[in-house]
């Protein structure tokens, strides 16, 4: 950016007479201050002086900097570092940027492999494959935010906050992918009901009340779920379920302990100890008694 | 194309006469449901003899008075509540032995708290049901008791009797799991599949909602929709809606479970079968399933789908006694009590063989007893465990090997 040549004499002379009539300014209103404090007590006086000291200190200062914006070469300089500054902004918002770029280049990197995940023009297992691509895509990419080192003082409480919607991110998929095995059983009763209907109808045996449709549904429905409920696939959904579920729950109760630690009421975990010992307390009272009781029949 | 024979406007006609009628039932359904309901449960008189910890023992007020001479202590399982056994008046099993001069104990195990997260089998089985029997056995000055236990708690029941024989007279389990090695059942096949560890660190308890969401997915299609179709074609019936809101309030009030007990009994027993194989151990002792000498009647469902016939069958062959019996119904896990049918057949069945077993004397089965109670006599093997009880025990025709009794028999008797 280039400057017009005439433009910077005008400018150098109105810095040098502000400079010098500051200066001037600040050297008057110093030599004025300590007569504008009437008498004061003594302790009230040594509280007022110091305020009075780092009040001439600060004049001094714009005294002296008055005084060295006077100068033509010290404002010549100034005014040459003031030219820098547009630069200092532009590069600092550059590296802003250039970071928020690189954010967003890695973002849509992470996006686009949703669509690796899933293959093309295969739409049978379409919701499955999509609840698969999704939990893939966020245990990969989007859970390694969450488990970024935290720092300072508060890291292990960032870090049980950070888990906790970590966990609830994936039970929320395991959830959707428990009840979709669940649900496939409905659609594939329907599909085998059309067809028993189908077959019922060119025989011309075809029930005519609801209530048939609906037994016989039912019917096939049950069937269905019976087969799921032993296939491995059902017990491998219904073990992550539960093992998420369990997750969450820890998770939870994580957080939950360290907002019941702020608080006047016992945390779980010093329960559970205190429940252990009145547990094995109890066992060694009761065995006792009964000890004490043979001895007493034996006694008599 | 050939073309269906479809009459579509009967089809559509009788939709019509479908809505009509759906019409009418819901609003004659709405003064039912409006109107005062009659849905108490377990409402037999009753008296807390006995209380330890949240544990109760009920003692049944007897309106007709006490005829048999042992006292009978019916053992829940820690699943659900002992209040199934007195549904509604006509359908109690309660009142039922109360009518048949039954001196009746009953267990409530109460509702377990986090507190209780480290009671084991032991604790329910040595602690509380051998404090209750020693409370019973005192207080009726009878030194033998009459044992019944139901799914989980005449497991209990089979485990107390096999290391406290020489406390109980009769003992009779009912759709009660000893033989966990089976496909049959779906709840056998997923409590292999759980992480039972994970599942206990994080809830200590197992909460009862947990296991009736597991109890409602084995059979969504009835149980979660085809029942509540049922409801509202009904909802109109108010004998109907009460039992059905009764069954309903019996079904969801479900205690936790222990967590320590819970994770004992899937790992011993679900998953290593402990029990049938006279493996397991309680407390550092042996449960031998030899050392149950005294008669035993096993009533199990044909088409209980929690405990199937598979897992319930064995036991009569692998107990030391010789007077056993085994009594398979044709009915479900909670049929067996609540139906009308059952209510034929299965409690006065066991009234009658209770009292045919009422009056023996206890010198044979007693001295069979002590002697395998003598410190470190090792229990005899079956075979000569049977051949001792022979004789002055059993007075009738062992009942081990013989063909199950027929049902009609049974009802001929009972009647």
């Amino acid at each position: 950016m280039s400057e017009a040549p005439s433009e910077r004499p005008a400018l150098e002379k109105v810095m040098e007479d502000w400079a010098a009539k500051s200066a001037e300014f600040w050297k008057t209103a110093l030599e004025t201050l300590p007569k504008a404090i009437p008498n004061i007590p003594a302790t009230e006086a040594l509280l007022k002086n110091r305020y009075l000291e780092a009040l001439e200190k600060l004049l001094k200062g714009w005294q002296a900097l008055s005084a060295t914006m006077a100068d033509p070469a010290a404002a010549d300089a100034v005014l040459r570092g003031m030219s820098t500054v547009p630069e200092f902004f532009l590069r600092l918002s550059k590296a802003g940027w250039e970071a928020s770029v690189l954010i967003h280049q890695k973002a849509l990197e992470t996006a686009g492999k949703i669509g690796q995940k899933v293959e093309g023009y295969r739409f049978d297992d379409i919701e499955q494959e999509l609840l698969k691509a999704w939990r893939e895509i966020y245990e990969e990419e989007f859970r390694r935010y969450f488990q970024i080192p935290t720092l300072g003082l508060t890291r292990y409480y960032q870090e049980r906050l950070n888990r906790l919607v970590d966990q609830w991110n994936i039970l929320q998929t395991t959830v959707s992918e428990f009840l979709y095995v669940l649900y496939l059983p409905v659609e594939r009763s329907f599909q085998v009901l059309q067809d028993e209907v189908e077959a019922m109808a060119k025989e011309g045996r075809l029930p005519q009340r609801a209530k048939d449709y609906y037994n016989l549904w039912v019917k096939i429905l049950e069937g269905h779920y019976m087969t799921l409920f032993k296939s491995p696939e059902y017990l491998s959904a219904l073990r992550e379920m539960l093992k998420q579920v369990d997750n969450f729950s820890v998770a939870k109760n994580q957080v939950l302990q360290d907002i019941l630690q702020f608080l006047p009421v016992p945390t779980t975990k010093e329960m559970d100890e205190l429940y252990r010992e009145l547990y094995q307390l109890k066992k060694r009272v009761k065995e006792l008694e009964k000890k004490v009781s043979r001895l007493e029949k034996a006694g008599h | 194309m050939e073309q269906p024979k479809i009459s579509l406007d009967l089809i559509l006609a009788n939709l019509a006469a479908e809505a009509e009628k759906a019409q009418e039932t819901v609003s004659r359904a709405v003064d039912v449901l409006l109107g005062p309901l009659d849905s108490a449960l377990a409402t037999t008189p009753y008296d807390v003899v006995y209380q330890e910890d949240r544990v109760k023992l009920k003692h049944y007020r007897s309106p007709g008075g006490v005829t048999f001479k042992t006292p009978l202590l019916v053992t829940y399982a820690l699943i659900n509540r002992e209040t199934m056994l007195d549904l509604q008046p006509d359908r109690s099993v309660v009142q039922t032995f109360l009518n048949g001069g039954i001196d009746l104990y009953m267990i409530d195990w109460g509702y377990p708290t986090r507190k209780d997260r480290f009671l084991t089998i032991g604790d329910h089985v040595n602690g509380y049901m051998d404090n209750i029997v020693d409370f019973i056995r005192e207080r009726t000055g009878v030194d033998k008791i009459n044992l019944m236990g139901i799914c989980m708690g005449g497991t209990f029941c089979v485990i107390y009797t096999a290391l406290h024989p020489e406390k109980i007279k009769n003992l009779v389990t009912t759709v009660t799991p000893t033989n966990f090695d089976t496909n049959q059942g779906l709840l056998h096949i997923w409590m292999r599949a759980i992480d039972v560890d994970h599942l206990v660190d994080t809830f200590a308890n197992l909460p009862g909602d947990v296991m009736n969401i597991g109890f409602l997915l084995l059979n969504p299609a009835r149980l979660m929709l085809d029942k509540y179709v049922g409801f509202f074609e009904n909802m109109a019936n108010k004998a109907f809606v009460e039992n059905f809101v009764r069954m309903e309030r019996w079904i969801f009030d479900s205690p936790d479970v222990p967590g320590e007990t819970f994770r004992q009994f899937v790992k011993d027993l679900y998953i290593k079968n402990l029990l049938i194989k006279n493996e397991l151990e309680i407390d550092g002792q042996r449960v031998d399933l030899r050392r149950i000498t005294m008669p035993l009647l096993n009533f199990y469902g044909l088409y209980d789908h929690l405990v199937p016939p598979e897992a319930c069958s064995l036991l009569t062959s692998r107990v030391g006694s010789t007077d056993t019996e085994d009594i398979a119904l044709d009915t479900g896990h909670i049929g067996i009590y609540v139906s009308s049918k059952s209510q034929r057949e299965f409690a006065p069945k066991i009234i009658r063989w209770l009292r045919e077993r009422d009056g023996e004397e206890e010198g044979a089965v007693a001295e069979e007893g002590k002697k395998e109670e003598a410190p470190g006599a090792a229990p005899p093997p079956p075979g000569e465990a049977r051949a001792a009880s022979r004789g002055p025990v059993k007075k009738g025709p062992t009942r081990k090997g013989v063909p199950k009794a027929p049902l009609k028999k049974i009802i001929e008797e009972t009647l």
